[in-house]
């Protein structure tokens, strides 16, 4: 009852509490429903529900090659190389088959912010339930054209094969193939047991060009910009900020040498006051309403004694 | 007219003396690796080196630059052939945003080339200046150990 | 056990002939160990009492603050005359003190307790762990300290007042041709010397130093104010320059990059004949370039 309790003991004791994470409930939407719940009767597609035509997510070629469309943005977190797990996985084709959009105005659906965790729930599903519905269509016109039951074939790399061998790829199917119509309902995605690509560890395909200096995505600013000037930006520790537009570029004014600067304020005068000193610059100055006592507070302590010195 | 030695190439630039080497680099010469992040020296975006030497891109004037090299990301691989430092970043996967990443590697590069047989300590004493916001750093370490490692391993075979 | 054993050899001890001899130590004492307690002067307040038991007792604040004589004691009849330590110059905190705002017990208390004074600068070199450590210790006893640190540059308060302001005023005038300088250097056709002092401050300082005190975020001291650049001896604008300021490790506080790497010895020396130049009213420094050698020679860039 009373035996000592060493620490060893303990952690032996401790030994059977494992803890446990599953993701198969992200990557099966509407096919595993939670315990103890009717199975539903319409799967959640994610933004196909907003965006249903097909074509706005995935698109065929008749080289078999495939184009995914998404309206979220890469910013790092993995999500780009994600969605090409996504549609390899439910159209049972390879990668390298495979080119992924993301976020462009002109070309993909407009998925909102890519921010809350929902590139996955809301654009990862889409993208597979799409690819799972052009898988499912391009096996039915392969039933077809090989005169053969659709339970039958079997798809790999963007071949479909019949029991008897006979090989139809998915670009010779996209003569008959409408991919400009709405989701079908009931499309439905693998089972989490038969995942082959998804889940498993994948090189994530926007780092070489991170690591080489391409161009690339950075919180909603493409990180390369036409000319980036060389701005000093002085606001005093305790007036009301102010705001600065930045002047146009001009023949005088070569793109490196448009240096500007502002200098507003000191803290006994509110009114703004700037001071040029580039023959390169023009601007102007608006007071803007932001509060500087909301200023992290190292910045307002120091900085306002520094302020009153200057 | 100032000119100035990238990645082994001969350049006149014709921007004010006291612009930052940044603005050129990008500006001018369309080298996009090194990146803007605080331009006060405190987040080492910016970083390339000099004369094999780290330095901050953003503060550094064109004017101090006759007849010294500088070497950018662009200049120590490319996508289709990438460096030894770049290749180990790219087997560890050490990026989530890749705006740090580029002068990760610049310093790390210097690292490797002063120090190759730097201890976990002198490695995180090193890198310091240089700052991640994603939470990428134990990749970049890791990144950098392969590094290290390949580079005795070169020394070995050769 | 949770750590494996280490093999490793005990270091050599380091220190050199003749301090290595322990009966040398005890000759030393004998001429210049002072012993007995600290008797308080009862003209004084209690607090600058206690100032001076802490500064002059655990703080030492003479051991580096106080110039040392050929066998390394305190020169008693200099104290606070500004001493050396670890190559950077301490400065003199009696009246002999070159700062340009006279110090205070408010200034000296902010210095010690936080690192920064807007009048003065950052704590650094071998200041930077004193007021880390300040920063913990009870706030009565910094200002205690303080209280005796500014008493000892005087203690006309209304006159020192007086200087900060002509100081200050000074700054201003400073601060302003810091812009127009870097008028005279963005236009492209800017002086293309690689040696050009106030085109290296333009391109490289200007973008935290430009408006005294008053960047954003980085809050640079004013430096013309700026006790490094008042200095007699260019040694700790050398340090600063080559190696910047850091936070102690794993704490947080001001950085200001180092520039070892990025400007050559003669780049360096031409910046600092322009900072002492534009924005102290003292005499330039002569033989910086030696000074420069040995600064580099003694923190290792």
């Amino acid at each position: 009852m009373n035996a000592p309790h060493s620490r060893r003991a303990f952690l032996a004791g401790t030994g059977a509490l494992v803890i446990a994470f599953s993701m198969r409930d992200a990557f099966a939407q509407g096919v595993m429903p939670a315990p103890g719940v009717a199975p539903a009767a319409k799967p959640s597609p994610g933004d196909l529900s907003k965006y249903p035509r097909l074509d706005s997510w995935i698109r065929l070629e008749a080289n078999g090659h495939v184009t995914v469309f998404a309206g979220k943005a890469e910013l790092g977190t993995g999500v780009k190389t994600a969605f090409i797990q996504c549609a390899a996985e439910e159209l049972d084709l390879s990668a390298s088959s495979i080119t992924m959009i993301t976020a462009d105005t002109a070309l993909t659906t407009d998925e909102g912010y890519t921010a809350g965790s929902h590139s996955m729930q809301d654009c990862g599903t889409a993208i597979r339930y799409a690819a799972a519905d052009l898988h499912a269509t391009l096996i039915e016109l392969a039933a077809a054209r090989l005169s053969v039951n659709a339970t039958d074939l079997k798809s790999a790399n963007g071949v479909i094969t019949a029991p008897d061998a006979r090989k139809v790829s998915y670009g010779e199917l996209v003569d008959g193939l409408d991919q400009h119509r709405d989701f079908r309902a009931e499309t439905r995605i693998k089972p989490s047991s038969a995942l082959a690509v998804m889940g498993k560890p994948f090189d994530r395909v926007d780092i070489p060009g991170k690591l080489t200096g391409g161009e690339m995505y950075v919180q909603g600013h493409a990180a390369r910009r036409h000319v980036a000037l060389r701005a000093w930006y002085d606001r005093p520790a305790t007036a009301p900020g102010s705001q600065v537009s930045i002047p146009p570029r001009s023949k005088n004014c070569p793109a490196s040498s448009r240096s500007f600067a502002t200098a507003a304020s000191s803290r006994s005068s509110p009114s703004v006051r700037s001071r040029p000193f580039s023959p390169c610059m023009s601007w102007k100055m608006s007071r803007a309403g932001d509060d500087q006592t909301k200023l992290p507070k190292q910045s307002d302590t120091q900085g306002g004694a520094a302020g009153a010195a200057a | 007219m100032v000119t100035l030695t990238v990645n082994g190439k001969r350049h006149q630039i014709d921007a004010a003396p006291a612009t930052p080497l940044l603005y050129v680099l990008r500006n001018d010469l369309k080298l996009n690796a090194a990146k803007f992040g605080c331009g006060l020296g405190q987040c080492g975006a910016c970083t390339v080196l000099l004369d094999k030497e780290p330095v901050y891109a953003c503060l550094t004037p064109i004017s101090v630059l006759e007849g010294r090299n500088v070497t950018t990301l662009e200049g120590l691989g490319t996508p289709d052939n990438p460096g030894p430092v770049q290749r180990a970043f790219i087997a560890e996967q050490a990026a989530q945003c890749g705006y740090c990443i580029p002068g990760m590697v610049m310093r790390a590069q210097a690292l490797i080339d002063h120090k190759p047989r730097a201890s976990e300590s002198e490695i995180r004493d090193y890198m310091a200046p240089n700052l991640c916001r994603c939470g990428t750093q134990i990749r970049i370490l890791r990144a950098i150990r392969r590094a290290l490692s390949e580079t005795h391993t070169a020394e070995v075979v050769r | 056990m949770t750590r494996d054993a280490v093999q490793q050899t005990n270091k050599q001890p380091e220190i050199p002939f003749p301090l290595n001899i322990r009966l040398a130590a005890a000759g030393w004492k004998l001429l210049f160990l002072r012993r007995g307690p600290v008797a308080p002067d009862p003209a004084q307040s209690d607090a600058w009492n206690r100032g001076r038991y802490l500064a002059e007792g655990l703080g030492h604040c003479g051991a580096c603050h106080t110039p040392r004589n050929a066998l390394g004691a305190e020169k008693t009849s200099e104290a606070f005359n500004g001493g050396v330590s670890e190559d950077w110059h301490a400065p003199a905190l009696n009246e002999t003190s070159r700062a340009a705002a006279p110090w205070t017990a408010e200034t000296a208390y902010q210095y010690l307790r936080n690192g920064f004074d807007a009048y003065h600068g950052h704590a650094s070199g071998p200041m930077a762990p004193v007021a880390e450590n300040l920063a913990k210790v009870p706030e009565a006893d910094v200002r205690a300290i303080a209280i005796y640190i500014a008493s000892l540059s005087g203690t006309d308060d209304a006159a020192k007042a007086q200087r900060a302001d002509t100081a200050l005023k000074a700054a201003r005038e400073k601060t302003l041709k810091v812009e127009s300088l870097a008028a005279s250097t963005t236009g492209s056709g800017g002086n293309t010397a690689t040696t050009d002092g106030a085109t290296i401050f333009a391109g490289a300082c200007a973008t935290c130093h430009r408006s005294g005190g008053q960047a954003p975020r980085a809050r640079p001291v004013d430096l013309s104010l700026s006790d490094s650049v008042n200095a007699p001896d260019a040694g700790n604008l050398l340090h600063i320059i080559l190696s910047g300021i850091h936070p102690q490790a794993n704490e947080r506080g001001f950085i200001m990059p180092g520039f070892s790497a990025a400007l050559t010895d003669a780049q360096i020396v031409a910046l600092v004949a322009y900072v002492r130049g534009h924005f102290s009213d003292k005499p330039q420094w002569t033989g910086v370039d030696t000074r420069l050698a040995q600064a580099r020679k003694n923190n290792g860039s």
